[in-house]
């Protein structure tokens, strides 16, 4: 494992992040701001490793769930409570996909081929992301106030293509800037 | 396997859980698991004697704290306890390490720049297992870890095969056979090794002593203690708190020094515990929502 040590600012590596819109916005930060010394610090540069990349997406990812099954529901029931019901459900709802294919699809299909894999974390990373693009490309023609939701979920999807593009094009001064900062 | 063994496993303390944790630090997203622990963590507040060994402790850590607020603080406790336990088995599988900050590092720096060994003692407070996995990473010296054997068998036999993903620099010792284990320990402290050992709960056949911790009366384990008398070695107070996602922060005390100042061994011994008992009172004090006690620590808040 790579550590960098004593900067509290060596957070924002675009190497401890794992999405192109998180790289990229870590990357201005980065830039633009100045060191912040703090001895003692011993920062890991792993790409899964930033706190607020993953909690900004479990929160998105929550609340979008939670919006679509409010409309899902609140087609049977009045809007409190399908807010009620999916302020219970969605926790169980979000995991469904995760048992469904980590827990039966994925291995069954192991067994059908003969593969050998104990870890499925990015092969469900992928599913969720294009339920989630179908779901909202789904939701975005419906009326009323979740085609905003899903029509900001469809915007997320669109800025970090964008930013993947960007990325790409600012990968030699990516590489620049993490050299200085000693990786 | 008998009827009533099969549901065992889905105990609270059983190896389902264990085995659970597993797969889902090899399945879950990345960016998915702040949901699962959050949903993992409401659930086990159905545990109740677990549940209710939190809320007693903490009418103790935070006198005339509310019930109600004390439930939301529990949630907290298993949140942080869920955390932990997934960065270390995160650690174990796939060797991820958190991010570090250190406090007290000319502590840590002494411990493990002393010729000899010295005893390492630590509270269940965030990520004692990680702490020590990381601390035979990155130093050349030998750490023994004694710790409680699970109290489900299979849960046991599934953690001892966990073990065997263990460095060379981490042995792991049981502190259920306490006379072998004291010559064990005796030994490879005076060898040079580290001995890392909770100190903040006593397992049944454990020699203990009587001290106050928060105004009631509890025990803590003689073994550390009388350990480092024998030895002649130092005892350093050290806590691995987590601090953030993937993000902990090592405490190091000052040593706490075992001396025969008297011919009564057991006051001796009294003081050394007792300045214990002083430093894990401060560090649970400010870090409550990591101490991982989940039954009443005294007898007075289990009445």
């Amino acid at each position: 494992m790579n550590f960098v040590r004593d900067r509290a600012d060596l957070r924002w590596l675009p190497s401890r992040h794992h999405f192109a819109l998180a790289r990229l916005v870590a990357y201005l930060i980065l830039r633009f701001s100045g060191p912040r010394p703090q001895p003692g610090l011993a920062l890991v540069v792993d790409r899964y490793q930033s706190q607020p990349e993953h909690y900004a997406m479990a929160i998105w990812a929550t609340l979008t769930a939670g919006c679509y099954v409010v409309a899902v529901l609140n087609v049977w029931m009045p809007m409190w409570a399908a807010v009620l019901t999916a302020i219970i459900i969605t926790g169980l709802i979000v995991q469904i996909p995760l048992f469904t294919i980590g827990a039966l699809v994925l291995p069954l299909w192991e067994r059908l081929t003969g593969a050998r894999e104990q870890r499925h974390e990015k092969a469900i990373s992928v599913a969720y992301m294009v339920l989630y693009l179908l779901a909202s490309s789904y939701f975005v023609t419906r009326p009323g106030w979740v085609r905003y939701v899903a029509a900001f979920s469809l915007l997320v999807f669109a800025a970090n293509a964008a930013a993947a593009v960007l990325m790409f094009l600012l990968r030699g001064a990516v590489r620049r800037l993490e050299q200085r900062c000693g990786i | 396997m008998t009827q009533s063994a099969w549901w065992r496993r889905f105990l609270v303390r059983g190896v389902f859980w264990r085995q659970f944790l597993r797969w889902a630090v090899l399945n879950v997203p990345i960016w998915l698991e702040p949901v699962v622990i959050a949903f993992w963590s409401l659930f086990f507040l159905l545990w109740g004697p677990g549940r209710r060994g939190v809320m007693r402790n903490l009418t103790a850590i935070l006198p005339g704290s509310w019930a109600v607020t004390n439930f939301f603080r529990t949630f907290r406790v298993f949140w942080n306890y869920a955390w932990t336990i997934t960065d270390n088995v995160r650690f174990k599988e796939r060797r991820v390490v958190p991010d570090w900050e250190f406090e007290g590092s000319q502590h840590f720096e002494h411990m493990t720049g002393l010729p000899g060994g010295s005893i390492m003692l630590t509270a269940h407070m965030g990520s004692y297992d990680l702490g020590a996995h990381l601390f035979a990473e990155m130093s050349d010296r030998r750490i023994v870890m004694v710790r409680a054997p699970e109290i489900d068998p299979r849960t046991r036999e599934y953690e001892e095969r966990q073990q065997e993903l263990l460095g060379q620099g981490l042995r792991i010792g049981f502190n259920t056979r306490a006379e072998s284990l004291a010559f064990d320990l005796l030994e490879a402290v005076q060898a040079g090794e580290i001995i890392a050992v909770q100190g903040d709960r006593v397992t049944p056949g454990i020699a203990a002593y009587p001290t106050t911790l928060f105004g009631k009366r509890t025990l803590m384990p003689a073994g550390p203690f009388a350990l480092a008398m024998a030895a002649r070695v130092p005892i350093y107070p050290v806590f691995v708190m987590r601090s953030g996602r993937r993000r902990y922060r090592l405490v190091s005390g000052k040593p706490i020094r075992v001396e025969r100042r008297s011919r009564n061994r057991d006051e001796d011994l009294q003081i050394a515990i007792d300045e214990w008992a002083r430093d894990l009172e401060q560090v649970i004090r400010g870090g409550w929502f990591q101490w991982f006690t989940f039954e009443p620590y005294s007898e007075e808040l289990a009445a």
